[in-house]
């Protein structure tokens, strides 16, 4: 439905040298270098898929959403939404699709939120029948009961980007891309949105492209991972490979009670015949053990460091997918072994 | 289980409007709530009413009477060009300046409205909010303080279609220069030069006749003068029966050709678009 090939977008920004000296050397030759923002990215998303698209920053993720919600044009490539250009057919494109950008508004800052809803319908065709029953369920869901006459300057970041989300999902869009849409929230409301997307995309059906920094609304929201990096893809599957890949994964944390020498040193050497096992230290008396616990067997890890440590506490952990996105994104793992 | 509350507070139009209509609606609500900053303008036309209310009366008490011009005619020139020129808010520039460069215009993009038609909407929204509070003031001030003249009843009914032509010439010449801004990052030069201009050669600040023949000729075939000038003299009853409908004619000529220079030039822009920010 949501089909990408080839999309790459490279944007020309000037070339300018720091300072006042560079400022006046750019106004009498101007020089502009490319930036490649997007390099020949081939996406397919199906109809009622829930894609996590994620990577560090500067990786492209908003270039591409902005490609497929039709504001900007790529530089190369094709891109078919429903069958259609959605730059070409930009009216048509927006029928079909929700935005939430987590950094801006599409609300009437001066107008009262209910306004905005209303101009929206408007904008969008949404019949009496259509809008007053989207909006009863919305106002339901996302409790806007108490902010519909309240002006959107005076409402709290939270309040608004539940306003947001209602703003973008009262058309009932087939697609929602959702560009950051929990950037400087609490975690209530987070978890709460989490909660309502979530349910938009099993319940109704609705395609959810999801942007986020935040590992959670990946976890809470999707089930596949797209993961780019300098402009190019390197992962794209289910949710669950990842975690099939790293799951195996623990890490047993010991608290010691008394001061040991060369902690590090000896918990290596003891565990050693074992196999594969990685020790570090956080702190002075504590060491953190991590391994894989398909190959070492968890008990054998913990009796061995009982038997010649002063353990006070002790914490078995499995990996959660979190850390091991971070862990990807920072190259500490690689993506080839998830393949 | 929906509840009752929301049914009632959710206040939902019998049958949706148009959707240019909603956002000339929109647009009006806005304008009001930013009524303390309409009465700021209105205080800063006063004082530059007043101003050139001193410099036209030392001019007019040593000649009487300059091409045309005697003192009655002069007020009223200023105070109805004035009120003509005010009619379209520098706002709206800065607005869309703004929106190109931080990015918002991701925002117009993912609607499914046409971008020009939207502006102008939104532009006659804030003009028709802005029409009532200067004009009325502008009129009252006129009438009751300066001593200026009204127009005859048929003058006043081809005045006003005048000024819809002009505030439509006027939304054009800001729109394109708006359309510049998405090949710079700074334009607010190219915003003032275009105030400046407009300004100047629109005869919201001096009547035209009073050009050196050169810029009268600049003038003349710029659009300009149809913005402000030509409603202008139209009150003034400077244009009477052939020289009326031509004045008229050349408006209309000038809306059209604009709405499609700006039509033109809009593909290229928005292909250049970088949205900046997030």
């Amino acid at each position: 439905m949501i089909e990408a090939r080839n999309l790459t977008k490279v944007f020309r920004v000037a070339a300018k040298s720091p300072g006042l000296k560079g400022a006046i050397k750019h106004l009498v030759r101007p020089r502009y270098e490319v930036k490649p923002a997007v390099l020949g990215i081939n996406l397919h998303i199906d109809e009622g898929d829930s894609v996590a698209y994620v990577g560090p920053n500067g990786a492209g993720k908003s270039t591409t959403v902005k490609m497929l919600a039709g504001v900007l044009v790529p530089t190369d490539g094709e891109i078919r939404v429903f069958g259609k250009d959605p730059y070409l057919n930009r009216m048509e494109n927006s029928r079909d699709i929700g935005v939430v950008f987590g950094q801006r508004t599409q609300l009437w800052w001066d107008l009262p939120v209910q306004e905005s809803f209303r101009l929206l319908a408007d904008i969008y065709d949404v019949s009496s029948r259509d809008f007053r029953k989207n909006m009863d369920e919305l106002i339901d869901l996302l409790e806007l009961g108490p902010l519909l006459n309240k002006a959107v300057r005076h409402i709290s970041l939270g309040q608004r980007m539940r306003c947001e989300i209602a703003a973008a999902l009262l058309h009932s869009p087939r697609i929602l891309y959702l560009d950051e849409p929990t950037v400087g929230l609490d975690v209530s409301v987070k978890n709460r949105l989490r909660q309502f997307i979530r349910q938009r995309n099993l319940e109704k059906g609705v395609t959810v492209m999801l942007t986020s920094h935040d590992l959670n609304d990946v976890k809470d929201i999707c089930r596949r991972i797209v993961m780019i990096d300098r402009g190019r893809i390197v992962f794209d599957g289910p949710l669950t490979k990842i975690q099939e890949a790293f799951g195996g994964e623990r890490s047993v944390h010991i608290d010691l009670s008394e001061f040991v020498e060369d902690a590090v040193s000896r918990a290596a050497a003891l565990l050693k015949h074992l196999g594969d096992v990685e020790v570090t230290q956080s702190e002075p008396n504590r060491l953190s053990i991590r391994f894989d616990a398909s190959v070492i067997s968890t008990s054998a890890v913990v009796g061995q460091l009982l038997s010649e440590f002063p353990v006070k506490d002790l914490k078995i952990e499995e990996t959660d997918i979190e850390s091991i996105i971070r862990r990807l994104y920072d190259g500490e793992l690689s993506v080839d072994e998830v393949r | 289980m929906l509840s009752q509350t929301s049914l009632q507070i959710a206040k939902i139009r019998p049958v949706p409007l148009p959707k240019y209509a909603s956002l000339v609606l929109a647009s009006m609500e806005r304008a009001i709530a930013y009524r303390k900053s309409t009465l700021l303008n209105l205080a800063a036309n006063a004082v530059w009413i007043t101003a050139l209310y001193y410099f036209w009366s030392a001019i007019l008490s040593e000649y009487t009477i300059i091409d045309g011009y005697d003192w009655t005619k002069m007020q009223t020139y200023v105070v109805v060009s004035y009120g003509v020129n005010a009619l379209f808010s520098l706002q709206f520039e800065l607005q869309m300046f703004r929106a190109i460069r931080n990015g918002e215009i991701a925002l117009d993009l993912i609607r499914p409205y046409d971008y020009q038609t939207s502006h102008l909407a939104k532009a006659t929204g804030a003009a028709l909010v802005d029409g009532v509070f200067v004009g009325a003031t502008i009129a009252s001030v006129g009438v009751f303080i300066m001593d200026i003249y009204l127009p005859a009843p048929g003058t006043a009914a081809v005045f006003l279609v005048s000024i819809v032509l002009g505030f439509l010439i006027k939304f054009l010449i800001s729109y394109i220069t708006g359309l510049f801004c998405f090949w710079t990052v700074s334009s607010m030069g190219l915003v003032r030069t275009r105030i400046a201009v407009t300004n100047l050669l629109s005869g919201a600040l001096i009547p035209i006749e009073f050009f050196p023949s050169g810029l009268q000729s600049i003038a003349e075939f710029s659009p300009f003068p149809a913005a402000v000038y030509t409603p202008v003299s139209i009150y003034l009853g400077n244009l009477a029966g052939g020289d009326l409908w031509t004045a008229i004619g050349v408006q209309v000529i000038w809306v059209i050709a604009l709405w499609y220079v700006a039509r033109l030039l809009w593909k290229p822009a928005v292909r250049v678009l970088v949205v900046q920010g997030g």
